[in-house]
């Protein structure tokens, strides 16, 4: 049964907000950061604002094969991002249930399904080498995921996000912020997994699923995936920082933790180049592997 | 009210026959045989849903003698919940099935359809009766008669040659696991007197724990080779796309699923709580069917196939909410293995659902286009909207992704399994974290097939002229389909209630099994998901989102055509590649030299149960018989030779 809680209701409201007017800076702190990495001034950190602005003025245009799905496609990828960013309290807001955390990761493969499907849309092979791609790396990179958020699930022996805020705060703790942070840089499809700034056929794969799209709906599949890195690096930020009662200061320390984050991505991505396709499984396997171990660290004793 | 529920019942038998039997009369007009077996099918199912319903509503458990078949062997009826929940699930997906029947049965006008209707309403009847015996013989009887008369609905197109071999692995598999199933009741049945389950019930109570385990691995070979687990599952590949779509839906949504009911009526119900191994048995097959099941459902391109290897992942999730509910069971954590048995249940009857949406939508496809090969299909959803939004409901569910049915039962196991990672023990504990990360993979498995196997088939360009100039089938056609989709959403919405129900059936079993409260999510992400979406479409109408220009897609400067798209071999691919160590692909180039641009290029999986289990078993048996050939020598006196020594030794033996 659903309960409504009208404090549960504000808290998600204000999550929401923040996600969506915060999203795109992040984008623009990790552009600007890798520019200075690369020798560069590199545009304002308001120029992912700018860019979703120009996209809504243009007027849109999509595949002459497509149908109702590529329309629809964008506004779902949106949703279930939002609905992600209401199904986890990254403010720390400890109450309420309804915080589970199987739906969360549920809502990334909604947007998952549609995205491929509008990718599958075109007739191109583009969009049909990034779907295909998409739902390979997916099928690696869900179950490491789900490895590390259950590993911590059961060091709090709940599955509520609630309970679980804070949790990797501890010894193996670090082995899996090391796995959940490869987990967040190929999640928000960044290198060496995927390249976020090129449309060569070799290295895209995100990027090749929405090749045909301009305009409107094209900015808003960018705004989701602005989204998608924002919610990806709160929930690592949450999970793994340090559990603190007073709740300004708990809010200071993540918003610190946050930055760090950003700045270790941007410096990760400077850093590395873009990896072969088919070494992936066994990158994500090592990955895992550190869950796994952190798993025995916990409870073998 | 109890009288309503067995006349209902009996009504519901004597249609069926009445359908198997009438159509014969008329079989030289085949559309009046047509429309009189579909007709009494779909009373019988009506029928048999509201006694479905009736017994359901019964507050206690019946048990109805009904008459003597032979000394000792009673044909007597047993009603309860569990019956009557698997009753209720045959008859809603008959019903359906039915209906679609009407019109897709007219394309094999050609053949005997009176034949096919006999068969039919036998079969769906013998189920009928099966979920309802209350005897191991009769019980038995029935099983083999659902067996046979489905072995020759695989075969109706016995023409074909694929078809007949299908046809015989499938019996030949099936009898297989019908000796198990024999062996173990007979077995059972030298501890008890008599053979009904009440006696056998009672008898379990005073087995020893190694006998019982003997016949729950009998029952575990037996059932799982009707349903289809790892590695006794080659025989659904072939079985199921050989027959007609109405039968292969029938097959997989609810024949398959008789195995479940055996196992919950006989395990669960009959032989009590086991050790803890029988649990992670059932559980570990549980996740090796899925996962192997999910991974060759991706390498097929048979849309058929594709959907019966998906039946397999499928059963094995089930079996992993089995055996998570055995396993709390050996731990006394009752409410937790009511939670896991409500969840297999509640996916058998999503799976019913869903899977019977899929076959019949993929039929109706393969029927208008002509072959069953995706790679001739594609852009089917400009001219057949409704087939593709019913294919795509199902997709989603058959993929769980929420707010629809298969993520509804398949969250109960998860939630299932991280409390099992919570109760066990040291080393378990990892297992137990590890079964849910290899549900996810199956997930993301399945949706990544799903992906392939919709937009292959529906989006982008058609890649045949079938394909382009493809009609939207009638109403009778998409009717049964648009309830099964409709029934898709609404049971994901719905789950926590259905769960309630369901719960009621395994407290009849078991006054222990009692659960309070399930935590449902899919309510919950349908209202947030719905709120955003609506704003997302509103913003969109506001701003103009929709005034959408449609221009040629960039093919490099060529004009694209529908040999340019992606195929489902490239789709599948990678994931073909990631799981090479497993699937072991094998390509084959052929070049001509005298065309330089002909070039063959294949790719063959190589199947390793066949390979590497049920070769060197045929090889074996095949030169066994090859070296006993010198038994039959063709002369008389040999026989009788034979006879006389037998005598002999069983003489000297029972002395």
């Amino acid at each position: 049964m659903v309960s409504i809680n009208p404090s549960l209701i504000l808290v998600s409201i204000i999550q929401v907000i923040i996600a969506l007017v915060f999203s795109p800076l992040v984008s623009g702190i990790i552009r600007k950061i890798k520019s200075y990495f690369q020798s560069r001034k590199g545009a304002s950190v308001f120029q992912p604002y700018r860019d979703l602005l120009k996209f809504f003025k243009k007027e849109s245009t999509i595949s002459e094969n497509s149908s109702i799905i590529s329309i629809f496609a964008p506004f779902i990828v949106f949703a279930s991002y939002l609905s992600a960013c209401v199904l986890f309290p990254f403010l720390g807001f400890k109450n309420g249930s309804g915080y589970d955390l199987i739906t969360f990761i549920y809502c990334f493969g909604v947007a998952r399904f549609f995205i491929a499907l509008a990718g599958m849309e075109s007739g191109s092979s583009f969009g049909g080498m990034g779907s295909s791609r998409e739902m390979m790396i997916s099928a690696l990179s869900e179950p490491v995921f789900s490895i590390v958020l259950f590993a911590l699930s059961l060091s709090v022996l709940s599955y509520n996000l609630n309970s679980m805020l804070s949790s990797g705060w501890s010894i193996p703790g670090i082995l899996l912020s090391i796995s959940m942070f490869i987990i967040v840089i190929a999640e928000s499809s960044r290198l060496p997994v995927d390249n976020p700034d090129t449309h060569l056929e070799l290295s895209m794969v995100h990027e090749g699923m929405i090749l045909e799209y301009s305009g409107p709906l094209l900015g808003i599949f960018h705004y989701a995936s602005m989204l998608k890195q924002f919610i990806l690096i709160a929930l690592f930020v949450s999970i793994f920082s340090p559990n603190i009662e007073n709740f300004v200061l708990a809010i200071f320390i993540k918003f610190l933790l946050f930055l760090l984050t950003v700045f270790l991505i941007a410096f990760i991505e400077s850093i590395v180049p873009k990896m072969r396709l088919f070494k992936l499984p066994g990158f994500f396997f090592a990955t895992g592997i550190l869950g796994v171990l952190a798993i025995l660290i916990y409870f073998i004793k | 009210m109890i009288d309503l529920g067995f006349i209902l019942f009996y009504l519901s038998v004597g249609f069926y026959i009445l359908g198997a039997i009438v159509p014969l009369a008329f079989s030289k007009n085949k559309t009046l045989s047509l429309k009189i077996g579909s007709y009494f099918g779909l009373t019988a199912s009506a029928l048999g849903f509201m006694s479905g319903v009736f017994i359901f509503l019964l507050p206690n458990p019946i048990l109805f003698n009904l008459l003597v078949i032979a000394p000792n062997i009673v044909l007597q009826f047993y009603f309860d919940k569990l019956c009557a929940f698997f009753l209720l699930i045959l008859s809603a997906i008959n019903f359906l099935i039915m209906i679609y029947s009407l019109e897709y049965m007219k394309s094999y006008l050609n053949d005997n359809i009176a034949k096919f209707s006999f068969f039919y309403n036998l079969f769906i009847c013998s189920m009928s009766i099966l979920f309802l015996v209350s005897n191991s013989i009769t019980f038995l009887i029935f099983w083999e008669l659902m067996s046979i008369l489905s072995y020759f609905l695989v075969t109706f197109e016995y023409r074909h040659q694929h078809v007949r071999k299908a046809g015989f692995f499938y019996i030949f598999m099936t009898h297989f696991g019908t000796v198990f199933i024999i062996s173990g009741l007979l077995y059972w049945g030298t501890f008890s007197n008599g053979l009904s389950f009440d006696a056998m019930k009672i008898a379990a109570m005073h087995m020893s724990m190694f006998s019982k385990s003997i016949i729950f691995l009998c029952f575990l070979i037996g059932f799982g080779t009707k349903a289809g687990i790892v590695p006794l599952h080659i025989w659904l590949p072939m079985a199921h796309p050989s027959a007609p779509s109405n039968v292969s839906a029938m097959m997989s949504s609810v024949m398959i699923k008789t195995a479940i009911y055996g196992i919950f009526r006989f395990v669960i119900d009959m032989l009590g709580v086991g050790p803890i191994w029988w649990g992670s048995v059932i559980l570990f097959i549980g996740i090796a069917s899925s996962l192997i099941g999910v991974l060759y459902a991706l390498m097929e391109h048979d849309i058929k196939k594709l959907l019966a290897y998906h039946s397999v992942e499928n059963i094995g999730i089930i079996f992993m909410g089995v055996g998570l509910g055995a396993i709390f069971s050996s731990m006394s954590l009752y409410t937790f293995a009511a939670i896991a048995y409500c969840a297999s249940l509640f996916h058998v009857l999503n799976h019913a659902v869903f899977k019977s949406l899929l076959f019949l939508s993929a039929g109706s496809i393969s029927k208008i286009i002509g072959t069953r090969d995706m790679e001739h299909y594609g852009g089917l959803i400009k001219n057949m909207p409704k087939t593709a939004l019913s294919f795509l409901i199902g997709s989603l569910a058959i993929s769980a992704i929420p707010p629809l049915n298969g993520f509804a039962s398949e969250y109960q196991i998860y939630i299932s399994m991280l409390n099992l990672s919570y109760f066990a023990h040291s080393y378990w504990k990892l297992f137990a974290i590890l079964s849910p990360v290899a549900l996810i993979l199956t997930g993301a498995l399945a949706a990544a097939c799903f992906v392939k196997a919709f937009s292959v088939s529906f989006l982008a360009l058609p890649r045949s002229s079938e394909a382009k100039n493809a009609k939207e089938p009638n109403l009778m056609i998409i009717l049964p389909e648009a309830i099964l989709a409709f029934s898709c959403i609404l049971l994901g919405l719905l789950a926590s209630n259905i769960l309630f129900y369901i719960s009621k059936i395994l407290l009849q079993i078991d006054s222990n099994f009692n659960v309070v409260y399930f935590q449902t999510t899919n309510l919950l992400f349908f209202i947030i998901f719905g709120i955003f979406f609506s704003l997302s479409i509103i913003f969109g109408k506001i701003f103009g989102l929709f005034e959408i220009r449609k221009v040629p897609t960039w093919g490099c400067g060529i004009s694209l055509n529908s040999k340019m798209e992606y195929t489902a071999a490239s789709f599948s691919q990678p994931i073909r590649r990631t799981y090479s160590f497993f699937l072991r692909p094998h390509r084959k180039i052929t070049l001509n030299p005298a065309k330089p641009l002909d070039i063959l290029f294949s790719e063959d999986l190589k199947p390793p149960f066949t390979t590497y289990l049920y070769s060197p078993i045929r090889k074996f048996i095949l030169n066994f018989s090859i070296k006993m050939r010198f038994l039959q020598s063709g002369y008389v006196h040999f026989y009788l030779a034979y006879i006389f020594i037998t005598l002999v030794v069983l003489l000297l033996w029972y002395r």
